[in-house]
């Protein structure tokens, strides 16, 4: 079912909305739950937690991709419940890779975004993205949004691990500059 | 919250286009970069050969001892391209043109039908203060060794030719480094670096040295390094400086075929290059630059429009 159509019943509140969500994009949503929880039984949680949000953002949300619209409700929850499990000392996958990767380029200064507001980081991030050639954009957001592996990126894109590592490499080195560009030490 | 998982939950809510963009698996370059890639890949294809250049780089490549996109040791190439069924090719072979009739004839060429006798279409001619081939004025003799030299517009002193290095991929190998030191420009880009030597004729060397970390694979993977070598005057990641460079005396050859590069040019069998004269620019820099070729790298000749004559993987030089 197109997006469009699938948008409409969760407007016309009818749960069929849910299952097409879960047919059309489940198993995509499923592996960016998975990269980051690496627990069959949370991502579960997650993916229903996931059409659940759904249900209650649209309406009024009228979201015009909704995959990404699904994409980013299930990062930010398996985001949060990675928080749980790692209280509980469990989960983390490819999540903490990739904060190992960054915390080579951001240190955590612990106090460090304080003083600039999220919104002001995603408007950075925004134009970060829309500076880097589309080639090394897809690899960045392969990598920090999705959070493949390196050896995932390299199968999906069909080029080489060290390729992807160049990118990721030369990509945080630039996003690094545009922080402390715009002001935020690192 | 940590810096770096605010950093991530922020990332979380970039526009939605980025996100549906890198959710479409597939190619990850661009249409003109993989034609580009296509075209000196096809020269080892065996099946089809998009134009002169992919066939001088192929028998070049093959004849010289260099593997060409593909790293390693010597490469196979398919029977059809090999340099030894060849006995004369047109000098016009040499140059990089696009026609139908190029196309047309290289396909021949790669099937083994090309009538080596056929009239050879206007060929320019060779580089000035570069003798072509005595016995044959219009044509160059594959066969013979190398008789036709590119001069270097700046020839590298002898006398500071040392014995040095050189890190192949089959194992150190010693060689003969040439060096010298001038203003010029150093090329950059994501995987590796580059310098541009002018020849005594319209033509360009290039010199492409992958980063540590990268291979030369890599940087023929890289659309920066494609855009360099056509548009150089275009290409912004240059910076004038003192160069220092440092490059192997590499002199290769199978049993018909050689060409080498020393100190006073590129010697070569066939002629590459036309009339005119490689700009040399002057800059005034004091940063200065080390570019030391002791590994692997790219080799391509270029003319002045950017069109690339030759190009060839050099991962050993004995």
């Amino acid at each position: 079912m197109e997006d469009n159509k699938i948008v409409e019943l969760y407007w016309e509140r009818d749960e069929a909305a849910i299952e097409q969500s879960s047919a059309k994009y489940g198993r995509y949503c499923r592996s960016i739950a998975y990269n980051i929880l690496y627990n069959d039984e949370d991502v579960e949680e997650c993916l229903n937690d996931t059409w659940m949000r759904a249900w209650g953002s649209i309406p009024p949300a009228r979201p015009v991709s909704l995959r990404a619209f699904l994409g980013k409700i299930t990062r930010n929850l398996a985001l949060d419940r990675y928080d749980a499990a790692r209280a509980q000392k469990r989960g983390g996958g490819e999540f903490c890779a990739v904060l190992d990767e960054l915390s080579e380029y951001i240190p955590d200064t612990g106090s460090g975004y304080e003083s600039v507001e999220d919104i002001e980081i995603e408007e950075i991030l925004n134009s970060f993205l829309e500076s880097l050639s589309p080639e090394r954009r897809k690899v960045f957001m392969r990598r920090y949004w999705y959070m493949d592996s390196i050896k995932e990126i390299a199968e999906f894109y069909e080029i080489s691990e060290s390729k992807v590592k160049t990118v990721l490499f030369r990509s945080r080195a630039e996003l690094k500059a545009v922080l402390t560009k715009e002001g935020i030490e690192v | 919250m940590n810096d770096n998982k605010r950093l991530l939950y922020a990332l979380g809510n970039v526009d939605d286009k980025y996100i549906d963009e890198a959710a479409e698996p597939g190619k990850l370059y661009q249409e003109t970069f993989k034609e580009k890639k296509a075209f000196v890949f096809k020269a080892f294809s065996g099946r089809r050969i998009g134009g002169w250049v992919a066939g001088v780089a192929a028998i070049a490549a093959v004849a010289i001892g260099v593997s060409m996109y593909g790293g390693g040791a010597k490469q196979a190439a398919p029977q059809s391209m090999m340099a030894p069924e060849v006995d004369t090719l047109p000098r016009s072979m040499f140059y990089a043109m696009d026609s139908e009739q190029d196309e047309a004839a290289c396909d021949m060429l790669a099937e083994g039908t090309y009538d080596m006798t056929s009239e050879e279409p206007d060929a320019p001619e060779c580089a000035v203060g570069a003798p072509c081939n005595a016995a044959n004025e219009s044509k160059a003799t594959l066969s013979k060794p190398a008789d036709i030299k590119l001069f270097w517009v700046r020839k590298f002193d002898p006398d500071k030719t040392e014995v040095g290095v050189f890190y192949a991929t089959s194992g150190d190998e010693e060689a003969l480094m040439m060096k010298d030191s001038s203003e010029g420009l150093l090329y950059s880009g994501d995987a590796f670096t580059a310098v541009r030597r002018a020849l005594d004729g319209s033509a360009y060397a290039w010199f492409i040295l992958p980063n540590e970390g990268a291979d030369t694979d890599e940087v023929l993977d890289s659309a920066q390094m494609w855009d360099m070598i056509s548009f150089p005057s275009d290409y912004e990641n240059r910076e004038a400086v003192l160069l220092k460079i440092c490059i192997p005396v590499f002199d290769a050859a199978d049993q018909n075929t050689k060409i080498s590069v020393d100190e006073e040019g590129i010697a070569s069998s066939a002629c590459i290059a036309t009339p005119g004269n490689a700009v040399v620019e002057d800059y005034k820099t004091t940063k200065e630059a080390d570019f030391i070729c002791d590994r692997a790298f790219i080799f391509a000749i270029c003319d002045e429009s950017g069109e690339v004559l030759f190009i060839a993987t050099v991962d050993h030089i004995k």
